[in-house]
């Protein structure tokens, strides 16, 4: 039995999903492995640890499973007479649960159980230092609330930059007067994460044992450098899965940022099938090598 | 130049920095109850090594100018409040400065005493269970469940003698099941909940720094030793030794989960048997120097003086 936690809805879950039935393996999917109508019994003791799950009609010991694939934070949906606090400690709970229980388990778990990774998304500053000890060719970050500062990093790129927050996905473009105004304005609070402006996107994919672009990257001798970095990258965090954004700029590729969710839309159908197929690798555990740089 | 992060309300930091005071060790307090009031930044990051400097009240500090970090982050309850701002706003620009602090000290190339990537597994115990095993400590039987008949009957294995306590980092009181429990037992078709077998015996409290060790030896009638005044008991406390194999254990703990300083909470059983609970990346450890006399800032003064290069 493979399980995969997210939503029947996310076309990585799907594709994985309809791969690994085509294949003739038994599937669950759950967004929410030990909430909800789950119930799970995991016995640990300094010799031992083993666990069952029952899950609707489905009962499983750790031994049933032969893969989980993790696309979900396996948070409880919010039952509607819950009080916002007792909620919020259900979330903490689970989510404390499921981390555990994953890191327990003996089948492969992509992308691997681990704390830094399931409670704290890396920000762009953290992520770039990443990136470039991996060998991306990546653009410098400046924080601060110096105006001074700010428009020193900006003439490099003509004036203009992007405010990114770090505790957010948004980026606002600064490019016009008004905007380094309200720039200025903010800094007086606090510190912001200013970078580069933005170009064109491209996404490359790490998924088991293969590389995908989300397009063909038409970046000549860069291409293959891109993908050993891409290659190293996922080797340094120890994971199967992994997507970066390469933004193209003056004919020059640099790397945006990562992220350990590829998102499928941003591919073809081959490339999503492709991506897929890599994720069944690493679920099998047969892609585990290819992990190393 | 060591630079100490944090709230001088707390009483960790306060006494980190009364101790670089009293040693004569220069430091620089990036006060994290006000940060970013007075407070100014350039930090940048380029060719994957952050850089650049933090101007505070009367001073500028370079940020290759420093030899080790302390850091204990407060979150926004911790923070001086920000009237000029809505609720929801000041949280967020407090949520958002704290951020920056965090990205700036996971890559520094110095000593930081502890980032925040190896500190996250504080919000689960069962994880530091598992870490717990494998660095060759002993974990208490334990049962994590949401099948209220598994968890009747691990109640009934043990003889009643069970303690239940919140799986992620969210505090809560370590409390003893009793009969009239049983009958809350139907809750847990909610979510799961850790059970664990009690154990006898005195809780041993070790902090290690770098390579240090300190243990003390808590007394008490107390089930979490912690709110034992409040529970009617005493907890009386004095500095332990602990034999090599555990001492070796908790080193290893600590430095496999990539920290620096941690608190690690052990039993000894009656029959010498040695358990760990779990272990504490951001400890309070100025609880346990107050009763004790053990030095325990001093070593991580020395260390934070001495730096390394991450």
């Amino acid at each position: 039995m493979y399980l995969l936690i997210g939503t029947p809805f996310d076309v990585c879950v799907e594709r994985v999903h309809h791969r690994l039935q085509a294949a003739g393996e038994e599937v669950l999917v759950t967004p929410e492995p030990l909430a909800g109508v789950a119930q799970v019994c995991w016995d640990l003791t300094t010799a031992h640890s083993l666990s069952h799950l029952r899950l609707g009609q489905h009962s499983l010991s750790q031994e049933d499973l032969r893969g989980v694939l993790v696309r979900g934070s396996g948070m409880p949906l919010q039952p509607a007479d819950w009080d916002p606090k007792d909620y919020a400690y259900m979330q903490a709970e689970a989510q404390s649960a499921l981390l555990a229980w994953l890191k327990s388990l003996p089948c492969p778990v992509v992308n691997p159980a681990r704390a830094e990774t399931f409670y704290r998304e890396r920000t762009l500053p953290e992520q770039r230092v990443w990136l470039a000890r991996a060998g991306f060719p990546a653009a410098p970050i400046l924080l601060t609330n110096s105006p001074a500062e700010a428009r020193r990093f900006a003439r490099r790129w003509g004036g203009n930059l992007s405010y990114v927050p770090l505790t957010s996905a948004t980026r606002y473009p600064i490019d016009t007067p008004a905007q380094w105004a309200e720039l200025e304005r903010l800094m007086t609070r606090f510190p912001l994460g200013l970078m580069e402006p933005e170009g064109p996107s491209l996404y490359l994919a790490w998924a088991g044992d293969r590389l995908l672009w989300s397009q063909e990257p038409k970046l000549g001798r860069a291409t293959e450098r891109l993908e050993q970095a891409a290659r190293r990258l996922a080797g340094s965090l120890g994971v199967q899965l992994v997507q970066i954004e390469i933004q193209l700029r003056d004919g020059q590729a640099r790397a945006f940022g990562f992220s350990l969710y590829p998102e499928f839309a941003l591919y073809g159908e081959a490339e999503q099938e492709e991506l897929a197929e890599g994720i069944v690798a690493a679920l099998k555990g047969v892609a585990m090598k290819g992990v190393r740089a | 130049m060591i630079l100490v992060c944090g709230g001088l309300a707390d009483v960790v930091t306060e006494l980190v920095c009364a101790r670089l005071e009293a040693l004569g060790y220069p430091y620089r307090l990036l006060d994290l109850g006000l940060f970013p009031e007075g407070y100014q930044v350039a930090w940048r990051w380029a060719r994957g090594e952050p850089g650049g400097w933090v101007r505070g009240p009367g001073w500028k500090l370079h940020l290759s100018e420093v030899s080790g970090v302390f850091v204990r982050y407060l979150g926004s309850d911790g923070h001086a409040p920000l009237p000029e701002f809505s609720p929801a706003m000041a949280e967020a620009v407090i949520a958002e400065s704290q951020a920056g602090v965090m990205a700036l000290l996971e890559h520094l190339p110095v000593l930081v005493v502890n980032r925040a990537a190896p500190s996250v597994s504080n919000h689960s115990k069962p994880y530091q269970a598992l870490l717990v095993r494998e660095s060759g400590l002993k974990t208490p039987p334990t049962l994590v469940t949401s099948d209220p008949e598994a968890a009747l009957e691990f109640y009934q294995h043990n003889g009643g003698e069970v303690i239940f306590k919140s799986l992620s980092g969210v505090r809560s009181v370590v409390r003893k099941m009793n009969p009239s429990d049983l009958e809350r037992l139907r809750l847990l078709r909610h979510g799961a909940a850790q059970f664990q077998r009690y154990l006898p015996g005195d809780n041993i409290r070790v902090h290690t720094v770098a390579d240090e060790i300190f243990a003390t030896r808590v007394r008490s009638e107390a089930v979490d030793y912690r709110y034992a005044r409040r529970q009617g008991h005493a907890a009386e406390m004095e500095p332990t030794d602990l034999p090599d194999s555990v001492a070796e254990a908790c080193l290893r703990l600590t430095r496999s989960s990539g920290l620096v300083l941690a608190g690690i909470d052990l039993k000894q059983t009656p029959q010498d048997e040695w358990y760990c609970f779990e272990f504490n990346p951001c400890p309070g450890f100025a609880y346990y120097e107050q009763h004790t006399g053990q030095p325990i800032s001093a070593a991580l003064a020395e260390l934070l003086k001495a730096g390394i290069r991450a």
